[in-house]
């Protein structure tokens, strides 16, 4: 992100005519398969879009209707996919020449790699779910003490500090957002 | 035109005014460094408080908010790689990677010396330049604005990353995602889908969260995955500020902060346009100048140079077409201006005539306003760079539980904050798959403002050459040309080395 050149994780070429021959060991970027699906993917999208994006109305006042900029839009992005998946397909077959079995262990090691990260996607995402039913304070306690004790080290001191953490920095926002500022945050039954 | 100044000094240099300037400035310093917590909402929320204050005094307070918030952005954006405000997502670019490699009181030093010195330049040219900068900023049309968004977009061309089909996707996706919710001529829905969350569209400041905060801060998660850095810091190293180096570091580079500067000045003149713009046109202009344009991004005091002067700078721009025709330049200045009308002043052409002193006022306030900013930010530095000490497993959670709340207050909806975790969950998997983040941003802030003025253009006259026969407007679109053919010749230049 912070590298507009080359706005990637793992810091590999951008350009697929630069990458080294197919690792099946590694995953994310770097797997030609996996761009190919990727692209795939986000072509069907797209060209599911460019097919709503039809149905919306043409205007008698102007040239131009609600549609006509996002079917342009949708067109280049789906012209620019197929670039991309022909760019990716001489990679994605030589991937799939390792067979099955290999790429399967690929992807579960990638699982297995990620697993952290997903877990705290999942966090967040359960968070902003729990946010209406539990209320701002409850829900966002139990995120930030959860991921703190799930990434920080397993000992009764980080267990004390990350709930003292946790409880001040919610009480903490609901109290200046509501006090100074009057923005309320959701209040849930307990709250 | 002196003695105007001397009575603004005076009418600034109450005791009273100052102490409420000052806590503008602190306040804006740290409503900025929260993100999704933008200049505006901080401006507007000192609002009702100067309806108790004399008006110098409530326009000084304001514009102290508005100055300490330009440069509050920055803070975040170097030490968390979070652009606090949308002013500051060129800062991330360099001064990040340079707070990273274990400089971070170099990154924030050079960006309060730029955000110091683009000031002040935006205030010389304000006081010289207002009235006929102004004049040409309101006779622009949709043809030079949709023009001027295209030469915009050329900025796209150097944050592509080395992949320029990829870049270009990603700058697309940006330009889609604002196409959703309601259709900006004719008000009808655009892939809602009849879900509540999108039908008033993506709020920019969820996007830009989303995309920037989440995936970064996910980014992060990665790196402890591995368990032996687990409690690590997001600086090891041992921190040094030394403000007078990073003076020097900023002035050794006048033609990037005078440029960077101009950019700004004329980005905040425009009306429509302003810092989110300003920052990445300057930054792009920077690197095209450069001697050494791959440098950029790498952690080079040029970037940081040239986002933060060109942000700055935006401040004194927009209050050109203010103060001389009555014409807000951004939300900001429709704050301003709203503060002032409140009080029975009536802004416009007459300013300058009904009320001279309101205006040297606002001069000399902008000026102390951005002082004060350069003493509280360097003397405060050293305790936001503690934020760089806190380990990765705190951060983590907390950054993202400000973030759900800066998005909720956006207005007030907690569909507003589902809409951050799924464009979040997109940054990141987007980053994984190697696309680059920064043209997907720079879509969804230029994307609406191009549409809107293509069709009204059109709308008013299906002729297309008048993009071309409009001087201005054709000047824009040269300028858009050259500057792709620019990035063109740059980029094919070290294939055709390597081929031969």
């Amino acid at each position: 992100m912070s590298d507009p050149r080359s706005n990637n994780a793992s810091g590999r070429p951008d350009r697929p005519e630069d990458d080294a021959a197919p690792q099946p060991e590694g995953i994310s970027g770097d797997s030609g398969l996996l761009q190919f699906a990727f692209n795939l993917v986000m072509l069907a999208g797209f060209g599911y879009l460019f097919w709503e994006a039809m149905a919306l109305p043409e205007s008698r006042w102007e040239p131009l209707g609600a549609g006509t900029f996002p079917r342009v839009l949708l067109g280049a992005l789906m012209l620019l996919n197929v670039i991309m998946l022909i760019q990716s397909a001489p990679q994605a077959r030589a991937e799939l020449g390792h067979g099955p079995r290999q790429l399967f262990g690929v992807a579960w090691r990638t699982m297995l790699e990620f697993r952290t990260v997903f877990t705290v996607l999942g966090a967040f995402g359960v968070f902003l779910i729990l946010i209406r039913p539990l209320g701002f304070v409850i829900a966002a306690f139990l995120f930030a003490f959860g991921v703190q004790l799930l990434l920080g080290p397993r000992t009764w001191r980080n267990l004390v500090i990350s709930a003292i953490i946790a409880a001040v920095a919610t009480v903490g926002l609901q109290v200046f957002f509501a006090e100074a500022l009057n923005v309320f945050l959701p209040r849930g039954p307990f709250s | 035109m002196l003695d105007g100044f001397a009575g603004g000094f005076i009418e600034i240099l109450q005791i009273a005014t100052l102490m409420t300037m000052f806590v503008g400035v602190i306040a804006g310093i740290v409503a900025s460094a929260i993100p999704g917590f933008t200049i505006t909402m901080a401006i507007v929320l000192t609002l009702p408080l100067t309806f108790y204050m004399p008006p110098i005094q409530g326009i000084a307070t304001m514009l102290g908010v508005y100055v300490g918030g330009l440069t509050g952005g920055m803070i975040s954006a170097a030490l968390l790689g979070i652009p606090g405000t949308p002013s500051a997502v060129a800062t991330t670019f360099d001064a990040y990677p340079m707070a990273r490699k274990g400089d971070p009181g170099r990154a924030l030093g050079i960006g309060i010396f730029a955000s110091f010195f683009g000031t002040l330049v935006s205030i010389i040219v304000l006081v010289l330049a207002a009235p006929p900068l102004a004049i040409v900023a309101i006779q622009l049309g949709p043809w030079e604005y949709f023009s001027l968004i295209v030469f915009a977009m050329t900025v796209i061309a150097s944050l592509v990353g080395r992949s320029l089909v990829r870049g270009l996707i990603a700058g697309l996706i940006g330009i889609f995602l604002a196409t959703i919710g309601p259709d900006p001529m004719m008000n009808s829905p655009r892939f809602t889908f009849d879900l509540a969350m999108l039908s008033s569209g993506l709020p920019f400041l969820a996007v830009l969260i989303g995309v920037y905060a989440v995936s970064q801060l996910l980014g992060e998660v990665e790196q402890m995955r591995s368990g032996s850095s687990k409690g690590e810091a997001l600086i090891e190293e041992r921190i040094v500020f030394r403000p007078l180096s990073y003076l020097m570091d900023t002035i050794r580079r006048p033609i990037n902060l005078i440029r960077s500067s101009l950019v700004g000045v004329f980005i905040g003149a425009v009306p429509g346009a302003g810092g989110s713009i300003a920052n990445l046109l300057a930054y792009d202009q920077a690197r095209r100048a450069s001697k050494d344009p791959d440098s950029f991004g790498t952690g080079v005091p040029e970037g940081v140079v040239a986002s933060e002067s060109g942000n700055s700078s935006t401040a004194g721009g927009g209050l050109i077409p203010m103060i001389a025709l009555g014409i807000p330049g951004s939300a900001v200045d429709a704050v301003l201006m709203a503060s002032l009308m409140v009080h029975g002043i009536a802004v416009g052409p007459r300013l300058m005539v009904d009320n001279p002193e309101i205006v040297y006022s606002i001069f000399v306030g902008l000026f102390i306003g951005a002082l004060m900013m350069l003493l509280i930010a360097l003397s405060s530095m050293r305790y936001f760079l503690m934020v760089t000490r806190i380990p990765k497993h705190i951060i983590v959670p907390i950054v993202l539980v400000f973030c759900a709340v800066g998005v909720f207050a956006l207005n007030n909806r907690v569909t507003d904050i589902y809409l951050l975790f799924f464009v979040g969950a997109l940054g990141y998997v987007m980053k994984k798959m190697d696309y680059p983040l920064a043209p997907l941003v720079l879509g969804v802030i230029l994307g609406p403002i191009a549409e809107t003025n293509l069709r009204r253009a059109l709308s008013t006259s299906e002729d297309l050459t008048l993009f071309i026969t409009r001087p201005v407007s054709a000047v824009l679109l040269g300028l858009a040309v050259i500057s792709l053919v620019v990035f063109l010749r740059h980029r094919m230049r070290p294939r055709a080395s390597a081929d031969s």
